[in-house]
């Protein structure tokens, strides 16, 4: 497994190296994948740490005495700890999930949520952010600005004596904006009420301090933050954590069953039940700990200058329109409307994958309120890892304008 | 070594070459290559080809190289037009459509039409069957039966209702993905839609179609009244093609286009296929040096003027075809291809260099009363799984042993029963997946 730190200076080749997927070809060209906001590239030695699993450690865990199970649960639990040291959290304070939809969904059914309830959260939200709500609570949206994202100065006024949470993603996976999270936090904090920040795009991004943030839960996906899928976190802090109910009940998660009753066990097993994704806490675990090594501070430059070479060019391309147009707090992610008609957003997503090796993704991106805000059937969507250059932005930029036009 | 061999014979298919000999040519004047030339001669892709002054249009494209997929994707969408056109602003004009081919991710295309070609070409071509001719009105209407009709965004916003899949005179039949996921609702919809919206003709995949046919065969329910039918989109098996046939008692005619290129060959009452196309030449192509399989065997490369925002010069379409120097029984005159072999990359190899189209393979088997579907599955070099879904209460699995035996001789055979064959994730049936 891969400990080297890697210094700045060499940041791009050997990354690179490290993601064998960059070496694929697709009908002779070489891949430039600029979807990781959909999902991000695995490196080897996430690969690895899942073949080891299988190869030499398979066994359950919490749950053999033999030296298999014991090895193997060591490692999950440690894969924990990695997890709560990413985040400066408490390790009991970690849940292990599918992804950051479980998690909100987990936080969604736990709290005991009534009709009569409100959450407060933004019309940009994911769909994994909106739907768990909606199902359950009122819901109530920060309106948009004239610069077509959240109004913050509204926040407060939307806060009433129903209002249980306030819900919202901490880096947009649509506009790659950081969504202005102090704002958030000092009126969950003035207001008494839970905040829960979503930070599926986020985690891939920045550095990520829930005692800094303030937040009372924090979800994310392990397949963002170049992990495998199926395995995400929900964390929360204890005392929210000791008040929710369980959604899933079965084995694992009980101190006791009885033919009469049972008690489960506290937080966070109490919220794992059955056999867990084992290989993929511990393929999670091998990313966050590639992703430190990286030094997240050296992710999140990386992720910013990227984030401002694309919007620096795409708003001088001309028939499209970058979604959000001012320039702030910009990360690896950019989406932007054509505003030809005849040429839709699929079409050029597959010109530019047949074309020019470039993968990205087109469609609402799972904000289809956004989009319907907006009034934009579908856009173009380009995300960057720590594995893209300022290199493969500009050949995208080219593209575009041997399409477009523009200098 | 055993890999080398069974790889030679379908290698040098795919290797076809310009030098290799062109058996057969469709269509195309000696006043079209004037046309042609003068059309695609400052496109940016033919702009360095060795033109040459000759007469006749197959010696003049004769001396081109052959296109290929991968051509066609590097150079869209300003490698085929005018340096003096603009791709954006030919859009903006609404002159010219992006239109996507079928095919899984690695075979699919973006090609650019003129708006409303596609249409004007299809109806010109269907008009030179005579059974056909007399009902092209301007009443004329169509269902077509195939993948879903898709908005044109990533994100699914839900199944369109009716009137949202009728575009012009077309009705589009299928809503859910591929017919292993279909319900008894979803048919009873579509046979309902049939009779609401009274087609002259439907065309059809034959995949999709089978499974409706066998529906309705089986249900006390009324036939929907059709002309004709259309089969293309695939591959069509004679299985698909007789209870297509016998239970919506109405002609039944092949037809052969590619989306990026247009319509070229159409079947006649009589069985034969005839060329259709307009502002294009066919060639058949087969290489010098073979002989394993019959002389009357090559590959489609077509040659197309028409569609002015992408003309295609000597396209390779992987398709084989046999055909005969015989004047077919309706009347037409000259050569005429006798049937659709399927696709190169789809004929089985064996050890020693025999090969087998799709279309011996399905030969062999379109007897057999109480098959539905099958797939052949080639594991190993000397060994096939034919996978099958049966029809009836017969078990056919020994008889397609029986005959692929005789066919291949000696080929390790094993036929297993399924419940079910799925598409390929393009949507479209194969029969033949080799090595």
């Amino acid at each position: 497994m891969n400990t080297k730190v890697i210094k700045l200076p060499d940041i791009r080749s050997s990354i690179r190296d490290e993601f064998p997927l960059l070496r694929k070809r697709i009908n002779g060209k070489p891949i430039l994948y600029l979807d990781s906001a959909s999902t991000a590239l695995k490196p080897t030695c996430v690969l690895e740490a899942i073949r080891k699993y299988y190869e030499q450690e398979t066994a359950n865990v919490h749950r053999s005495t033999h030296p298999l199970g014991e090895a193997v649960t060591v490692s999950y639990e440690n894969a924990r700890n990695r997890v709560a040291r990413f985040l400066h959290a408490r390790p009991d304070e970690i849940i292990f999930v599918r992804n950051t939809t479980e998690a909100i969904n987990l936080v969604s059914y736990g709290i005991g949520l009534t009709k009569q309830d409100e959450i407060l959260i933004t019309p940009l939200e994911h769909h994994s952010n909106q739907l768990p709500w909606l199902s359950r609570a009122g819901v109530k949206y920060v309106p948009l600005g004239s610069d077509d994202l959240p109004d913050s100065e509204q926040i407060p006024f939307l806060v009433t004596h129903n209002t249980r949470l306030l819900a919202v993603s901490l880096l947009s996976n649509v506009t790659g904006i950081q969504n202005p999270i102090h704002k958030w936090v000092s009126l969950a904090q003035e207001k008494k009420i839970p905040l829960l920040v979503d930070a599926a795009q986020a985690a891939g991004h920045m550095p990520l301090d829930v005692q800094r943030l303030g937040c009372d839960f924090l979800a994310f996906s392990g397949h963002k933050v170049c992990g495998p899928s199926g395995i995400g976190v929900l964390w929360g802090r204890r005392e929210q954590l000791a008040k929710m109910v369980p959604s899933l009940l079965g084995g694992g998660m009980v101190h006791e069953s009885r033919l009469d009753g049972y008690q489960i066990k506290e937080p966070p097993h109490c919220f794992e039940a059955g056999t867990p994704n084992i290989e993929g806490a511990l393929g999670l675990a091998a990313a966050l700990k590639f992703m430190e090594n990286i030094g997240m501070n050296h992710v999140e430059n990386h992720s910013r200058e990227l984030g401002e070479r694309l919007y620096d060019g795409l708003k001088e391309i001309p028939n499209i329109k970058l979604i959000a147009q001012e320039k702030r707090d910009r990360y690896g992610i950019a989406s932007f409307f054509i505003k030809i008609p005849g040429l839709s957003a699929e079409a050029l997503g597959r010109m530019l994958a047949d074309t020019h090796g470039i993968m990205l993704s087109t469609g609402m991106h799972c904000t289809h309120p956004y989009h319907g805000l907006l009034n934009f059937p579908a856009t173009v969507r380009a995300s960057t890892q720590v594995y893209n250059t300022t290199e493969e932005v500009e050949t995208f930029l080219g593209a575009l304008r041997g399409i477009f036009g523009g200098a | 070594m055993i890999e080398t061999a069974v790889s030679q014979v379908r290698e040098t298919l795919l290797n076809i070459s310009q030098r290799d000999e062109v058996s057969l040519a469709f269509g195309g004047q000696a006043s079209d290559v004037r046309l042609l030339y003068e059309r695609v001669k400052d496109c940016p892709i033919y702009s360095k080809y060795p033109w040459k002054n000759t007469v006749r249009p197959e010696e003049f494209l004769a001396q081109l190289p052959l296109l290929t997929k991968n051509d066609l994707r590097n150079h869209f969408p300003n490698g085929f037009l005018h340096p003096s056109e603009n791709f954006i602003q030919l859009i903006e004009q609404k002159k010219v459509e992006v239109v996507r081919t079928s095919g899984t991710s690695s075979d699919r295309l973006q090609v650019l039409w003129d708006t409303g070609w596609w249409d004007r070409h299809e109806k010109t071509a269907l008009q030179t069957n005579s059974f056909i001719e007399p009902y092209m009105s301007k009443d004329y209407r169509e269902a077509v039966l195939t993948t879903p009709l898709c908005s044109d965004s990533v994100c699914k916003t839900g199944p369109l209702s009716m009137n949202e899949r009728i575009v012009d005179y077309m009705l589009f039949l299928n809503t859910n993905e591929d017919p292993t996921r279909w319900t008894s609702d979803d048919l009873e919809r579509m046979l309902s839609e049939l009779e609401q919206f009274c087609p002259v003709a439907l065309e059809a995949d034959p995949g999709y179609l089978a499974p409706l046919a066998r529906y309705l065969r089986t249900s006390q329910r009324r036939i929907p009244k059709l002309q004709w039918i259309i089969l293309t989109y695939e591959f069509v098996s004679a299985i698909h093609k007789k209870l297509i046939r016998s239970v919506y008692q109405c002609p039944v005619f092949e037809f052969y286009g590619l989306t990026e290129a247009g319509v070229f060959f159409l079947e006649c009452l009589e069985g034969g296929y005839h060329f259709c196309g307009q502002d294009s030449l066919v060639e058949i192509l087969r290489p010098r040096s073979f002989s394993t399989l019959p002389n009357n065997l090559g590959e489609v490369v077509v040659t197309t003027w028409g569609n002015r925002a992408e003309p295609l010069l000597r396209y390779r379409t992987h398709d084989l075809v046999v055909w005969k120097n015989d004047p077919c029984a309706c009347g037409v005159k000259g050569s005429t291809l006798v049937s659709f072999e399927g696709r190169i990359g789809d004929c089985l190899e064996f050890p020693g260099g025999d090969i087998f189209t799709p279309r011996q393979i399905d030969g062999a088997l379109k007897d057999i009363g109480s098959l539905a579907q099958y797939l052949c599955i080639q594991g190993q070099p000397n060994s096939v799984v034919v996978e099958y879904v049966r029809d009836g209460q017969t078990d056919p699995g020994p008889e397609i042993e029986d005959r692929l035996h005789v066919l291949w001789k000696r080929v390790n055979v094993t036929a297993r029963e399924v419940s079910f064959i799925a598409p390929e994730p393009s949507g479209k049936y194969r029969t033949v997946k080799p090595l």
